[in-house]
């Protein structure tokens, strides 16, 4: 599963440039879906903790320029300042977690080995991930010399590639729906109903 | 372990506790969580063996409209030759303008060093921000390389693509022109090559796109006499003085809109697109003072006191001067 994440994460990182739609950089997630994959078949508190943990590398791979940027970095002005680059833990972490449980929430009522609750799951919990981080990031830019940000484009961003995740989430729901049993989950329902 | 203990520090306790810090850090002013910079690191580390062979593979260059009849290499070759040439007349220009101010103060008996040095550095490009409400870039040059935070950065030798905000030993981070959070960039429309016309300065930026507004006044053709307007297709070029001399003359993009500012009705709004899409820019040129060359008189002021060169800038924005009358 670390293999998948890392897989995952890495297609995040260096394809979604490239896949983005028009000027507000509309591009599918590819961690999320395995996040739903594992919140669909796995125990609560681990699928909450590798959300956690996805969502924290995306933070600390997601730098943010600062608002001092040309001017001079934090300290004033001149070359060989320190720059403005800014690393924020916490907004992905936690719209991960939220989407993760989310999906926690309602996977009773669905079907878990149905790439099309994958599929619908991925795009519902895109949008949840992508409501708590826009939140958060707000309230961070709130902050002087934080750097700028716009709720209203981040929003537009993430309803979009929310739906785009669908693409990406049918993608992943063919490789892992058929080796569903090579995970080893422990199931859930299974324990909670006395045994297999 | 005592109970107590135990229950305090389970796994669904921790989680708890590291969401509740999560918020905190998110809450927290941007100076009580630059900490967080020493992880970000070891995350790229552990994604860049997989998410840079990707972003390489399907990384292109450009995407600027190609004209018929003409393939895409012959167009980008010819187009990137024409640019480069005009960047260094542009650059020339500004030289010899320098050389002609180094010379009136030789005449004045004051001792000169040599000329500005500009090194230039090809890295290729990591990736972008996992994130990308963030326009950041991530290069391969760091410190080890003689990268220093506020270099400038160029694609293709002469697009400007932004100013380097962070190294560390092997990773510059780049924020671009485009990012929310970068500074108003002021720059010169050019009305013909080699005819700098009205100055402007950012106002906006949408997606992609740049606003900016235009200086009042209006330009004389020397040729026709006739007056030249600002409208698409002409090239935005920069001249900022609150940048380093280094990006003077680097192209910001192409017009692609020139409309009557709603608010100021004798200044225009003009619609700059860079002609480089830079979330997919293979690599790029890190352009900085070479260290080894010490600056000329009149330069050094130029980096020690730069937010005095940008008031001055946005003094000649705000009352127009060098925008009206005849193109020089």
């Amino acid at each position: 599963m670390l293999f998948l994440a890392w897989i995952t994460l890495g297609l995040d990182a260096g394809l979604r440039s490239a896949l983005s739609i028009g000027d507000a950089r509309i591009a599918p997630l590819f961690s999320l879906p395995l996040v739903v994959f594992i919140g669909l078949s796995a125990p609560a508190l681990p699928t909450l903790w590798s959300s956690f943990f996805i969502g924290a590398l995306i933070d600390l791979t997601s730098p943010r320029a600062g608002l001092l940027g040309f001017a001079g970095g934090e300290g004033g002005g001149g070359l060989g300042m320190s720059g403005t680059e800014q690393i924020l833990l916490g907004p992905h972490a936690l719209g991960y977690v939220a989407a993760a449980y989310f999906v926690l929430t309602l996977r009773g009522v669905m079907m878990r080995k149905s790439i099309v609750a994958l599929v619908i799951m991925s795009v519902l919990g895109a949008m949840v991930e992508s409501i708590v981080s826009t939140a958060l990031l707000t309230v961070k830019s709130l902050h002087a010399g934080s750097f700028e940000f716009s709720a209203g484009a981040s929003l537009v961003q993430g309803a979009g590639s929310a739906v785009y995740t669908a693409f990406s989430a049918a993608v992943l729901g063919v490789v892992l729906i058929p080796g569903h049993a090579w995970f080893r989950f422990s199931d859930p329902l299974a324990r909670r109903y006395g045994g297999r | 372990m005592s109970r107590p203990t135990r229950q305090i520090l389970n796994p669904r306790s921790a989680l708890a506790v590291l969401g509740v810090l999560c918020v905190l850090f998110s809450i927290a002013p941007p100076r009580w969580t630059r900490w967080q910079r020493a992880f970000a690191q070891p995350a790229r580390t552990i994604l860049l063996p997989i998410s840079h062979p990707l972003y390489q593979l399907v990384g292109g260059s450009t995407t600027e409209a190609l004209p018929r009849g003409l393939n895409a290499a012959d167009f980008r070759a010819i187009r990137q030759h024409h640019d480069e040439l005009l960047t260094k007349t542009q650059q020339l220009e500004r030289e010899a303008k320098g050389l002609r101010e180094v010379i009136s103060q030789l005449q004045r008996g004051i001792d000169i060093n040599p000329g500005l040095v500009v090194k230039q550095i090809t890295a290729p490009v990591l990736g972008v921000s996992t994130d990308l409400s963030a326009r950041v870039l991530q290069v391969r040059a760091g410190r080890r390389t003689g990268v220093l935070p506020r270099a400038v950065v160029a694609a293709a030798g002469v697009h400007l693509v932004g100013v380097v905000v962070a190294v560390d030993d092997r990773i510059a981070t780049v924020q671009t022109i485009t990012d929310r959070s970068a500074p108003k960039l002021i720059g010169v429309v050019m009305l013909r090559e080699g005819v700098p016309g009205p100055l402007c300065q950012l106002q906006e930026r949408k997606g992609r796109d740049l606003i900016f507004t235009v200086g009042e006044g209006e330009f004389i053709d020397p040729e026709t006499s006739a007056p030249i307007p600002v409208e698409a297709g002409m090239l935005v070029r920069v001249r900022d003085d609150a940048m380093p001399l280094y990006a003077e003359g680097l192209i910001v993009g192409r017009v692609t809109s020139a409309d009557v500012n709603p608010e100021v009705r004798q200044r225009r709004v003009i619609t700059v697109r860079p002609e480089i899409e830079f979330g997919t820019l293979r690599q790029v040129q890190i352009r900085m003072l070479d260290d080894a060359s010490p600056l000329p008189l009149g330069m050094e002021s130029a980096h020690e006191d730069e937010s005095a060169r940008a008031l001055a800038t946005a003094s000649r924005m705000s009352h127009g001067a060098g925008m009206r009358g005849a193109v020089p």
